[in-house]
């Protein structure tokens, strides 16, 4: 995992919970490398997995409730970074099925090999947007704090709802997105 | 959080120690970044190498595909300069070449150009078809380049005509010596499959000095001189001379002015009167071809005949003769006979029996009142076919006459081939009847075969009345010659047939 995701982290965590809960959690974490990340490097997945059970356990916050709150942190720090692939005149499905061009285009600029996680559409209506989601490493809560970063960014209510799938890749996540007010 | 005086020694402690771990952080964080840094540039330059190669390689490839392209083009360039049937130069390089030639030549060095076709070339594409028409000048092609030096350039500008320049001629005579050497050359047989084909060739020669030589009018002068050998009869070479430009000239327009005769109606048919002999009384007329040129007059036959067949008129001509002679004969109030000569040509494309027949219908002239005349050349060629076309005519029920009876090599052995009606002895024995070197013995001989074999015997080009008392006593059947009449318009036949008959009457 890139070391970006667990400086967003850091900053997610100080943001939210003041400086020192990063010095606890990474204490707590007890990382080889003392929780000294750079954006560039690659980092093991496991110590993200460390970090964050140790912040449910700081905090006493439920893993989903942790993940999908910094899920929504970085859809935050996207907007901010590459503010066109997300207008607010762009409706949200566009935005959400748009969100895998954004990794694929800005993303890997800055961090080539990366391993991101897709968000393909399924189906589609005026009301429903069905994505699919994949990842190697499948934080289903992230996906939906992204998803309801993007619905806050928008203004637009969302219902969430989600499901194990699988296709001849392989088992995935099926997230069902219903617009809880007709598209402005 | 900043460092207040209001902590405790241990949250002091503590916040020092938190402090201190954010910098071990920041600065270890900061060092990675470094050597990512420093692995990025080191990357990034090994990226700038292998650019450098690519870009290398890629212009190296670009140079080699350039050459390529430039060796592609040379070739493509060669290509339109050569002969894609025989891979001699073609015309187009042959006259850059002999342009350049002549540039380079040294001072005072003469330069000859040999144009050369091929004689009887169209009847071996026509009889054995194209590709072996090809193969025979690929066969010419090797012949001709072997027997030439390799100074020399020898092309095939066209069709089968082919052209050779000679640098440095040690003297004129050179050209000719090889001109001859090819006449030769081409005349001994060429192997095309299982075909051994027989061609020759004709040849025409122009000479220049180097300095100055304009290379295509030294080819136009080699040309015209290739006309004038054809016009010689072919088989030969001619050396170019500034009087056949003039010559050639007039031959053409006489080509031209012929080509246009039928259709202009210039063409007339005269009569000979072929009398008996013994009695003087008419027997028939021969009918001959007369051209009323507009300019020139009356051209004569011995310069139109033989350029109506190297232009492929004798056909259309000779139908047209044997129609008007029948039509023309039909009409006369006596049934006598009418004599239309037959070119070995008409034979050729099998429609001459259905040619005489329709004449014979058209006219309603009696069969038998039609005689026709066909010469020892006829018999030559293709003999089989040739005499059962002429037993076809005979079954019509028209007469065959052997004409210049005398002047072949065997005209005996054609009497023994074919039942003829009539010899018409030439006019050369009856010239030199009074010479005393055998003619008499001949004409003699001659009449007593006709008897034998119950061939009536006539006497062309009598002109003297001596000449005629000696056939009489010899027995000759008929006579023929301008001591009775030149051949005459159509309109005088009719004032001699009514001659004879009021004469007859007298008698």
């Amino acid at each position: 995992m890139k070391g970006r995701v667990f400086t967003e982290f850091f900053a997610h965590v100080e943001a939210c919970h003041g400086a020192d809960m990063v010095d606890d959690i990474i204490e707590a974490a007890r990382l080889p490398h003392h929780g000294a990340y750079t954006s560039t490097g690659s980092y093991p997945f496991q110590e993200m997995v460390s970090l964050v059970t140790a912040l449910t356990e700081a905090t006493g916050q439920p893993l989903p409730v942790v993940l999908e709150a910094f899920g929504t942190h970085c859809f935050e720090s996207w907007v901010g970074y590459a503010p066109q692939y997300f207008a607010t005149s762009r409706s949200l499905f566009d935005v959400l099925e748009g969100i895998d061009q954004f990794h694929e285009t800005e993303v890997r600029k800055l961090y080539p090999d990366a391993e991101l996680p897709s968000f393909v559409p399924e189906r589609r209506d005026g009301r429903t947007l069905v994505l699919g989601y994949r990842s190697c490493k499948p934080l289903a809560p992230l996906a939906l704090g992204v998803i309801r970063g993007a619905a806050a960014h928008l203004s637009q209510p969302v219902a969430l709802r989600c499901e194990p799938a699988e296709d001849a890749r392989g088992p995935y996540t099926r997230i069902h997105v219903e617009l809880l007010r007709p598209a402005g | 959080m900043s460092l207040d005086a209001g902590l405790s020694p241990t949250a002091l402690l503590d916040r020092v120690r938190r402090l201190e771990r954010r910098l071990l952080r920041q600065n270890s964080a900061r060092e990675q970044a470094e050597r990512l840094l420093e692995q990025k540039s080191l990357e990034l330059y090994e990226v700038n190498r292998s650019l450098i190669q690519l870009n290398a390689s890629l212009e190296q490839r670009v140079e080699e595909r350039t050459r390529e392209l430039e060796r592609e083009r040379q070739r493509a360039e060669e290509q339109a300069h050569r002969d894609s049937l025989t891979g001699l130069p073609n015309r187009l390089m042959f006259r850059k070449h002999m342009r350049h030639a002549l540039s380079q030549a040294a001072a005072g060095s003469r330069v000859g150009v040999l144009y050369l076709d091929l004689d009887g070339f169209k009847h071996v594409n026509d009889t054995l078809g194209h590709p072996v028409g090809d193969d025979l000048l690929r066969a010419v092609a090797r012949r001709l380049l072997r027997d030439t030096r390799q100074a020399d350039l020898v092309a095939r500008l066209g069709g089968d005509e082919f052209a050779l320049v000679q640098m440095n001629l040690p003297q004129p005579e050179a050209g000719g010596a090889l001109a001859e050497w090819l006449i030769r050359a081409i005349q001994e047989p060429f192997t095309i499959g299982p075909h051994q084909i027989l061609v020759g060739t004709s040849i025409g020669f122009a000479t220049a000095d180097a300095a100055g030589a304009d290379a295509d009018a030294l080819l136009r002068d080699a040309d015209i001189a290739l006309y004038a050998a054809k016009a010689a009869g072919r088989g030969t070479w001619r050396a170019f001379r500034p009087d056949m430009d003039a010559r050639m000239q007039a031959r053409r327009q006489l080509e031209t002015d012929l080509r246009c005769a039928m259709a202009a109606r210039q063409f007339e048919v005269f009569y000979q009167p072929l009398l008996q002999a013994g009695s003087g009384e008419l027997a028939g007329f021969e009918a001959l071809l007369r051209w009323n040129h507009p300019e020139r007059g009356r051209v004569p036959p011995a310069e139109f005949i033989p350029l109506a067949g190297e232009i492929g008129l004798i056909r259309p001509l000779g139908a047209w003769v044997l129609r008007k002679a029948c039509q023309d004969a039909a009409q006369w109030p006596v049934p006598l006979k009418i004599a239309v000569n037959l070119s070995p040509v008409q034979f050729t494309r099998g429609q001459l029996v259905a040619e005489v027949e329709e004449a014979l219908a058209t006219s309603r002239l009696a069969p038998d009142r039609l005689e026709l005349e066909i010469t020892e050349s006829l018999l030559l060629r293709n003999s089989d076919a040739t005499l059962e076309i002429l037993h076809r005519l005979r079954a019509l029920g028209v007469q065959i006459s052997m004409d210049d009876f005398g002047t072949g090599y065997s005209s005996l052995s054609y009497l023994h081939r074919f039942p003829f009606d009539k010899i018409k002895i030439d006019q050369s024995f009856i010239r030199t009847l009074a010479e005393g070197k055998g003619s008499l013995e001949i004409i003699r001989a001659v009449v007593g075969l006709g008897r034998a074999l119950s061939m009536k015997v006539l006497a062309e080009g009598v002109e003297t009345p001596e000449q005629l008392a000696t056939l009489r006593a010899e027995g000759c059947d008929e006579v023929q010659g301008y001591l009775f009449s030149q051949p005459a318009s159509l309109q005088e036949t009719w004032r001699t047939i009514a001659l004879n008959g009021s004469r007859r009457a007298r008698a």
